[in-house]
């Protein structure tokens, strides 16, 4: 019964070695990804341990394909005479596959961008979710999911929001001629400098910008984490606002002053 | 103050108060300092202590290092020796025990979180911020508010050198308390003009102090380690 021969010289036999090789080269990987998981979670990034855990998972299943292929009579060595021209014409079948096949390795490797870092890429603003071999999925802020090939991913321009610890938040404050623009600047370095989360270092700038036409413009510049960016940013210009309102310094509507001539 | 606690409990100084009391047949864990009011509800008769942590906790556990500033810039001779007390802000965690290990359900502080970078923008180390006066003997400082860093500072170069600041890693903080004191202790070991070596001491701040209880979440992860190279200014 084993001995039955199935096709070529391929036996019953052979094709159940093949099947019992393949299915313990998958539980290896499965149990192999289950050890460093338990071991590695919380000692290395996330897509540090992405890119560990799918190099492993590829390779041995690669590898086990190599072992096991000559059961069914396909014998390598045989195949690279042949392979030649198949591979120019596999080559050419699938040259995005391996462009974003190489640039998924490249981005791995390169760490433009980690998981959950907030990124903008071509058009796409969102969260990295996942930096796969082939592409990368991005989670956007309006909870879509978009797959971007890593081809794309390797040659667009790409802005990472969290690449350095701190950001910079910048506003404008406009306040009237009437008020006293140094009281201001005082009255908002004063607020900015009792927020925790607005760093000491780098010091808050503060300055004149503009003499506009309806309001001396004030400058206000200063360092937060980029983990609370846009919360604190948001937060920190009613908190201003706010501040000098209550020392009576008004933002004023836009204005133009007319005069009426005596008719000379 | 600080140490252990059995339910009901009730704490109060300096317009904190702690308090576990019973609410059917549960529990209600209320924290007050001020205006602002921490509750939680626990299922069981609620065990634990009340330990000061790492101040890196708050307002959230961004900061991987504390930067304590000097109130006076301190001048070491070349090659000398000496012993610093500095102030650090306080912040307190309070523990629920368990089969194994503790469950920290509230960080609090009576000073007020401030941040900073060490090092150079957009790039350095992401700090809690602290100014200190110097001193030379053990201050008196109120535990709640403010412990002691215990810093002794070797100057290793044969020319005078100047120090304004020290930055200290989570890693390298390990407390200890009484009644009367939060200590820690570190040294700093002066490399050049503007680079330093400061590394935690993990002994005793004085003989008969209770460890404080280790809460910073990224310990493990922290990649600077116990020793911080100061390279960017002392």
């Amino acid at each position: 019964m084993l001995d039955k021969i199935v096709f070529g010289s391929v036996t019953v036999l052979h094709l159940l070695f093949f099947a019992a090789i393949l299915i313990t080269s998958l539980i290896a990987s499965r149990v192999t990804l289950l050890y460093l998981r338990r071991n590695l979670r919380g000692r290395v990034d996330e897509d540090r341990f992405q890119l560990i855990s799918k190099l492993i998972n590829y390779g041995l299943i690669g590898l086990t394909f190599l072992v096991a292929m000559p059961l069914l009579g396909i014998n390598f060595g045989g195949l690279a005479v042949a392979g030649g021209l198949f591979g120019v014409i596999i080559g050419f079948a699938s040259q995005n596959v391996v462009s974003n096949f190489i640039s998924g390795l490249f981005v791995m490797m390169e760490r433009p961008i980690r998981i959950g870092n907030a990124v903008n890429m071509g058009d796409t603003e969102g969260v990295v979710e996942e930096i796969r071999l082939m592409s990368t999925i991005i989670r956007t802020f309006d909870g879509l999911r978009i797959r971007i090939p890593n081809i794309n991913v390797f040659t667009s321009i790409l802005v990472n929001h969290e690449a350095f610890p701190i950001r910079r938040a910048q506003y404008i404050i406009g306040i009237r001629y009437r008020d006293d623009a140094t009281k201001a600047m005082n009255i908002l370095r004063q607020t900015l400098e009792a927020e925790a989360w607005v760093l000491n270092y780098p010091e808050p700038s503060l300055f004149v910008k503009e003499l506009a036409d309806s309001s001396v413009n004030i400058s206000v510049r200063f360092w937060v984490p980029t983990s609370e960016f846009w919360t604190i940013k948001f937060k920190m210009l009613l908190t201003l606002k706010l501040a000098i309102e209550a020392q009576g310094i008004q933002i004023p509507f836009p204005q133009r002053v007319i005069w009426q001539g005596d008719g000379d | 103050m600080f140490g252990s606690f059995s339910a009901p409990y009730n704490f109060s100084a300096q317009g904190l108060e702690l308090s576990f009391t019973k609410t059917g047949t549960a529990w209600t864990y209320r924290r007050s300092i001020g205006e602002q009011v921490v509750t939680q509800v626990i299922s069981e008769e609620p065990k634990g202590f009340f330990h000061p942590i790492e101040p890196l906790m708050l307002p959230k556990p961004v900061a991987t290092a504390l930067q304590i500033e000097f109130e006076q810039p301190f001048t070491l001779g070349p090659m000398g020796k000496a012993v610093v007390f500095l102030s650090f802000p306080v912040e307190m965690g309070v523990f629920l025990t368990q089969r194994e290990g503790s469950h920290m359900i509230d960080v609090l502080t009576l000073a007020q979180p401030k941040l900073t970078l060490y090092g150079k923008a957009p790039e350095g180390i992401l700090c809690r911020f602290h100014r200190s006066p110097l001193s030379f003997e053990t201050p008196a400082l109120d535990p709640l508010r403010l412990g002691v860093l215990r810093l002794a500072l070797h100057n290793t170069e044969p020319r005078w050198v100047t120090v304004t600041q020290t930055v200290l890693s989570a890693q390298a903080m390990k407390l200890f308390f009484n009644d009367a004191l939060v200590g820690m202790s570190a040294t700093m070991k002066i490399l050049d003009r503007d680079k330093a070596e400061v590394e935690g001491t993990v002994e005793n701040f004085a003989p008969g102090m209770t460890p404080g209880h280790e809460a910073y979440p990224l310990k493990r992860l922290n990649p600077l380690g116990r020793k911080l190279q100061m390279e960017e200014g002392i």
